[in-house]
């Protein structure tokens, strides 16, 4: 593991002026303290929705290893060359266009999902259900000019985007109390509820017979885990947000500057151990860079030289606020662990459609930070028979997360070639 | 348990019996030879390779480590992989057989496995059981709740972003778990902390539908007459509204709604729906192009429509109105939630095209036709816009001038709420009268137990409820929010730009202000007037309250004589608020207000112990709605409803458990109730197991009419439909959004087709006709969708389903409908073997063995212009296929003309020719197409038959049957063919089977 000091010094180095919205005084405050698992791990998706274009964004695929070029696209993120890594070839296996983009984090095509143990249950989902309680918040599903379609629960229903807006306060807002009385109450009366019902339960199952009985163990099963569950979720209510001097940040503003803000306030959530699975989408607001249209019209650009400049304008800003969120990560102390914020987040950058005219072959997907071993070009086979599921990069992902798992969506194993310290 | 099970398990008996005198001897001795000769030399005593040891090997195969190494042998044979190729090769037929051999052996020991010992298992509501039974127990009349409808994420925007948008409490509920195609399956359903919570939110939702605390809402009989509707599309239409003004004329279809309800009609109510209308020209000379069959009558259908939705539509009834000019009035009675919209529709109306004005005057009125303008001879813009106005208001005159075709007028809608009980049935049910009783606890949660657990209740089982509501039982409850007690308006008219001096002025109106809300429309204008109200405000405790305002211009609150907020001037209504003490009793309270040019608002609420933003003003009540309930049974109506939440998140409700043995009265009322209605027994049930009835055949054949004819009965053809057919695979791989298929989509076809299935189902229960119904027959249901996208016709007019002859005999019974064709294809191709796989698993009750591990699916390969046929002999001709492929392939074969979505083909796309669908069966029996195909299951009708019994009695019982049932089966099976195979004594025969009436 490299030390922060190294981080802070390259980044001088580079000559990056950044100027870090955190606060000295904020440390991540409501921690679940009993839950001593360390390394805390946590993971961002940021994403778009309307693919790539493949030939500003893909480094040349004869350039693998960590001896490659960075595109034209992927430029902003050279001072991070050694943090992240490159995936060519990749992909989920369909052909579906649109429909793609929420697959980008199971693999899963949703009308598909009942034949997947746990449906097209997503990345940040899986992590959530992990984390339970440690965090006040099991994930954050957020958006800047776009819907965010990459986030499903594990029955297939799709977790809402917040906004800008809606980020900051659940960040660091105090719930109105009259709110919060309600939540409590209605927890309280959930507790009460399942008391006279677990007794119920346990009359009942003396009387029944053996086969009866078994089926029956997974109801009182069912209640204990749920009352566990609500205590983990009570003490949150009480306990304060994390205070901050960071003001709450105008919306509509621009995707230029709605998605700095945004991508300040998930380096901000990940500072305070707010939550430690985020996905974020992001899309382009006409007007935004000088562009007249829209972004899908952009995306459909039959090569048009005026549609592809607008895309490589529009994609490269989006990798300008990849790099900085890890240069955010970077310089940030981790206090629970020590090392640099970025040494356990693991950063995720895809769409789950690659091309705007509706390639679902070889995805775009970078990796950074979250204790990889990073800094190269990955190129796997191009091959029908011999390619590699995208899916076994999320498995990765997962199991680097700590979950004791061997198969994730359409995963057919790890993926190959990505170590981990 | 499949019928080839039973006879797998007489066949393991013969053998078992033959070798009998060996110790322990096992069918699986018969492969033990081979093993030993080629395959022991690596697997046995002296070398394991892979850790493999066979000389060893046990057959126990109920021990799971065993029965994977068996497993594990018949997959690498299968594969092929073994033994290795540079050893010698056993004889090929001698493999096969051990394969064979080995799999029926697998099987049987995988169905012991699953084994019950003939006994349902505690089972779960599934989740339409739990939903139904929720919404009886309740008496909700929510109709999203209706049989049939699943809350389904919609992407209303197609791109992939979905929502839900049902206000059904189940909507998040997951598919349930199945077995054999059966969702019902005790032993496979289960039950987890997250199915607990969603439990838990639905029971407090579905609780909160039924509660109802707000004052009876004021709603008057509405009664639109005239031009109900601000604007029409059509131009003859148009031109009507301009000669007569006391009703509309409708010369096309389209959709015919009173404006005002548009948006729903605003109150949850049971309403009666009266129209009055006269229909012309029903005969008329202008047939050549108005196409509608002019013996029929005008089909004037009244549906219910889901404000926002393009799918969520209720058919309620058609009215058949002859076209003779004559004025009547037709009616009907049924529940209208707030948003959802009376729709009527005059389904055999000429079309858009058909009813185009120029075209009927240039065909019928050949001397007044003239010409369009055309584009080229007016080139400026304008000029040609405004020549073709003027040709179309001429051809549209002429054309309503001499109108020989059909026409409808309609005179008037009267929508009449019927609400005769207040509060609601639903809420006098779960809290006694209006005003709560401490005492009734008991006896309230006693007789909800009842009916929750389905049987009688003990007072100690339901003790831990009584005292779990007590113990939220206040003796000084927090108040409630009250509206203004005796307010009185005055309303004044002027133009102001600051409140004015009221006292001043001479009131242009004044009064009461019946519902204690502060509401603008009392002055009777929209902008330019003063209001001002006066009235008590009744704190129900002395505690610190808060009191809301917004408004649009200036406002003044005062209260006991003391202004305490003032927002003066003209400005946008940005929030104010105050916090006051209030002594427990009545407190004077004045209100001014000014309205300037529009636009204007007022908003108050106040907020106090125990409450929130209550409603002052009319313009806050929308969303939360005034209480006309006392503090006390507030308070007891929050405390019964954690009572009834409990009762309904534990076991006894969630789960149908049974004694073992012989079902007592009160099991087999439920068992009864969830086989035809998937929902709890009704008071007649209960009543006849309470007498101990329901043990009776006679009674039970009576119950089974009864339950039949009875709407829930609804919930049998679609479930029970669903499972046999395997029709839940239509969400599976459906036809892709664009592409051949497309129709499917833009028609919104799956939801009609699964409708076709169920009405033709449910016809054939209706009328008691025999199981060779669902084989073949004369007939079918189709609206003009199903009509015209499925079978290419066009004679059929409108939504409603109806029986149509198919004049076709390819095109009967049930097995070739476009639902079960579209079941069993993929979306984009069909293969015979699926569909041969699904006769003999679902009609004929054979299942094939399952195929070996590694065989990969088979599609046309149009490089080469090979068809499926083409492809399938070549694989029939290997040994290890032709076995189960020889029985499978010609029965799907003749399928092959019924393209993934049904339709009828004759060709393959980009193939040569037209498809050879002929074919020889295992037997020898030659088909030569779907027609021939139908002739040879009606002579195996009881095969059908049999099968159709065993996937009922699984369905009716909640468990997959097996080999010992065999007996049971069979008794049902000859007395159903005694009687002539028909439905609907199945259905009683299977009631009052041994097998239905023992867990």
């Amino acid at each position: 593991m490299r030390t922060p000091i190294h981080r802070r010094t390259m980044l001088r180095g580079s000559g990056v002026a950044i100027a870090l919205p955190m606060l000295e005084a904020m440390t991540p405050s409501g921690r679940a303290a009993s839950d001593g698992q360390k390394p805390v791990k946590r993971f961002v998706c940021l994403s778009s929705n309307y693919g790539i274009y493949r030939k500003s964004w893909f480094p040349n695929v004869d350039q693998t290893g960590d001896d490659y070029e960075m595109s034209e696209t992927l430029k902003p993120l050279e001072r991070h060359r050694a943090d992240m890594t490159v995936f060519s070839n990749l992909d989920h296996g369909n052909t579906i266009g649109h429909q793609g983009v929420p697959v980008l984090l199971s693999g899963v095509r949703p009308h598909l999902s009942i034949h997947y143990p746990e449906g097209n249950i997503s990345v940040d989902q899986k992590i959530a259900e992990h984390e339970g309680a440690n965090t006040r918040f099991p994930s954050m599903t957020v958006k800047v000019n776009e819907s965010n379609f990459v986030s499903f629960t594990r029955t297939g229903v799709q977790v809402p985007a917040i906004d800008l807006r809606g980020m900051y306060r659940a960040l660091f807002l105090a719930e109105p109390a009259d709110k919060k009385a309600t939540m409590a109450e209605k927890l309280k009366r959930r507790n009460s509820i399942l008391d006279v019902v677990l007794d119920k339960a346990k009359s009942v199952d003396k009387q029944l017979g053996k086969r009866d009985q078994k089926k029956f163990a997974e109801y009182l099963d069912a209640v204990r885990t749920l009352e566990k569950k609500i205590e983990l979720q009570q003490p949150w209510l009480d306990r304060p947000k994390p205070k901050t001097d960071h003001p709450e940040p105008q919306q509509g503003k621009g995707t230029e500057h709605d998605l700095k803000a945004m991508v300040e306030l998930i380096a901000l959530a990940i500072q305070t151990d707010s939550t430690r699975a985020i996905t974020l989408s992001s899309g382009f607001a006409n007007g935004d860079f000088g562009l007249k249209g829209g972004y899908h019209g952009f995306s459909h650009h039959g090569e048009r030289p005026d549609h592809i400049a607008a895309l490589n304008k529009i994609e490269n800003n989006k990798m300008r606020q990849f790099a900085y969120l890890l240069d955010l990560l970077k310089s940030q102390e981790d206090t629970i662990n020590g090392g640099t914020l970025l040494d356990h987040t693991t950063v995720m950058w895809g769409c789950g459609m690659a091309t705007g005219p509706h390639s679902t072959k070889n995805l775009p997907l970078l990796l950074a930070g979250g204790g990889f071993k990073h800094g190269e070009h990955k190129v796997y086979s191009d091959e029908d028979s011999k390619r590699v599921p995208a899916a076994n990069l999320l498995l990765s992902i997962l199991q680097q997360h700590g979950l004791k798992i061997d198969r994730f969506g359409t995963s057919n194993g790890s993926l190959p070639g990505l170590k981990w310290s | 348990m499949e019928l080839n099970h039973v006879k797998i398990l007489l066949l393991a008996f013969a053998v078992s019996f033959a070798t009998t005198a060996t110790y322990a001897a096992s069918p699986l001795d018969a492969v033990r030879p081979f093993l030993k000769m080629h395959c022991q030399e690596c697997h046995g005593p002296e070398t394991q390779e892979n850790d493999k040891r066979f000389d060893t090997l046990g057959d126990d195969l109920m021990m799971v480590e065993t029965l994977e190494i068996w497993q594990e042998i018949v997959d690498v044979l299968n594969r092929d992989e073994m033994p290795p190729k540079e050893l010698e090769q056993p004889d090929s037929k001698k493999v096969a057989e051990v394969i064979r051999l080995l799999t029926v052996e697998l099987q049987e020991a995988y169905a012991r496995h699953r084994s019950t010992s003939s006994q349902t298992v505690a089972r779960r509501l599934n989740r339409f059981e739990l939903r139904n039974t929720v919404r009886d127990l309740l008496r909700l009349n929510d109709p999203e709740l209706r049989i049939g409808n699943v809350a389904r994420l919609v992407d209303n925007n197609g791109n992939g972003s979905v929502e839900n948008t049902s206000t059904d409490p189940f909507r998040s509920f997951p598919p349930d778990e199945e077995d054999h195609g059966f969702d019902n399956i005790g032993n496979r359903l289960v039950m987890s902390d997250f199915f607990l919570k969603l439990m838990f939110d639905a029971a407090e939702e579905s609780l909160a539908l039924a509660t109802e605390i707000g004052p009876k809402p004021e709603i008057e009989t509405r009664r639109f007459a005239g031009h109900i509707q601000k604007g029409v599309r059509g131009d003859l239409e148009k031109l009507a509204r301009e000669r007569h003004s006391d009703f509309d004329t409708w010369f096309r279809r389209d959709t015919i709604v009173p404006d005002p309800v548009r948006g729903g009609v605003g109150v949850s109510a049971r309403y009666r729906l009266t129209v009055e209308v006269s229909a012309h020209n029903q005969q008329h000379p202008w047939g050549e192009l108005i196409t509608a069959d002019q013996s029929k009558s005008f089909q004037l259908s009244l549906r219910l429509h889901k404000r926002g939705s393009r799918t969520d539509f209720i058919p309620l009834k058609v009215f058949q109105v002859p076209g003779d000019g004559k004025k009547r009035t037709y009616s009907a009675e049924n529940w209208i939630d707030a948003n959802w919209i009376p729709e009527l529709i005059w389904e055999n109306a000429p079309t858009d095209r058909e009813a185009r004005s120029d075209m009927l005057v240039q065909k019928f009125l050949p001397s007044k036709f003239r010409k369009a303008p055309d584009r080229r001879d007016i080139k400026d813009k304008k000029q040609y816009d405004e020549a073709r106005a003027k040709w179309q208001k001429n051809m549209t005159t002429v054309a309503f001038d001499y109108y020989k075709g059909p026409s409808l007028r309609v005179y008037s809608i009267v929508l009449e709420p019927l609400i005769n009980e207040w509060p609601p049935a639903s809420h006098t049910a779960l809290y006694g009268s209006s005003s709560f009783d401490d005492d009734r606890v008991e006896s309230l949660l006693h007789s909800f137990a009842e009916r929750a657990y389905r049987r009688p209740v003990s007072p100690d089982e339901i003790a831990p409820f009584v005292e779990l509501v007590k113990q939220q039982l206040n003796p000084d409850p927090d108040p409630v929010p009250t509206v203004i007690k005796d307010l009185t308006f005055k309303s004044y008219k002027g133009k102001w730009a600051k409140l004015p001096e009221f006292n001043e002025l001479t009131p242009e109106r004044d009064g009461n202000v019946e519902g204690g809300l502060v509401d603008l429309k009392l002055s009777g204008h929209r902008d330019y007037f003063a209001l001002l109200f006066e009235g008590k405000l009744t704190a129900g405790k002395t505690a610190e309250y808060e009191i809301q305002m917004a408004s649009d211009d200036g406002a003044r609150i005062f209260v006991d004589g003391q202004k305490i907020l003032e927002h003066d001037g003209l400005h946008g209504p940005s929030p104010r608020k105050h916090k006051l003490k209030l002594k427990k009793g009545d407190h004077d309270i004045r209100i001014e207000y000014l309205a300037y040019g529009l636009p204007n608002s007022f908003r108050a609420s106040w907020t106090g112990p125990g409450f929130r933003d209550a409603p002052l003003a009319a313009a806050n009540a929308a969303k939360n709605k005034p209480i006309d309930v006392d503090a006390h049974t507030a308070q007891g109506i929050k405390a019964m409803q954690i009572g009834y939440a409990a009762i309904l998140c534990s076991p006894d409700f969630l789960y149908i458990r049974e004694n073992g043995g012989p079902l007592d009265q009160y099991e087999i009322a439920s068992r009864l109730s969830y086989f035809l209605w998937s929902s709890m027994p009704d008071e007649k049930l209960f009543e006849l197991a309470k007498a101990g009835r329901l043990t009776d055949k006679n009674v039970l054949e009576q119950q089974v009419d009864r339950m039949l004819n009875d709407p829930g009965a609804a919930a049998f053809t679609r479930h029970f439909t669903e499972r046999w057919l395997r029709l839940d695979k239509l969400r599976e791989s459906p036809p892709e959004l664009t592409g051949p298929f497309r129709i499917y989509w833009d028609r919104r076809m799956e939801p009609q087709a699964v409708a076709q299935t169920d009405a033709y189902f449910a016809d054939v229960i209706k009328s008691n006709r025999s199981i060779g119904r669902l084989i073949d027959s004369d007939y079918t249901f189709m609206n003009e969708n199903i009509a015209q996208v499925f079978y290419g016709r066009n004679d059929v007019k409108g939504d409603s389903l109806r029986k149509v002859a198919t004049n076709d005999p390819r095109r009967g019974g049930m097995f070739t409908q476009p639902s079960v064709m579209t079941a069993t294809a993929n979306g984009v191709d069909t293969s015979p073997v699926v569909r041969g796989v699904w006769v003999l698993e679902n009609i004929l009750g054979t299942p094939p063995l399952p195929p070996p591990p590694d065989v990969e699916p088979l599609s046309p390969d149009l490089r080469h212009a090979k068809t499926i046929r083409e492809q399938l002999e070549v694989h029939r001709k290997q040994q290890a296929c032709s076995g189960c492929h020889r029985k499978i392939d010609p029965l799907g074969f003749a399928f092959e003309n019924f393209d993934p979505i049904g339709r009828w083909r004759e060709r393959y796309p980009k193939v040569n020719g037209t498809i050879d669908v002929s074919t020889v069966m295992a037997n020898g029996r030659e088909l030569k197409d779907i027609v021939e195909f139908k002739k040879m299951l009606l002579d195996r009708e009881d095969q059908v038959a049999r099968c159709l019994v065993e996937k009922m009695l699984a369905y009716s019982t909640g468990r997959l049957l097996e080999s010992t049932d065999r007996g049971e089966v069979n008794e049902v099976v000859n007395a159903l063919a005694s009687k002539g195979n028909r439905l609907r004594d199945l259905i009683k025969l299977v009631v009052q089977s041994r097998l239905f009436l023992t867990k």
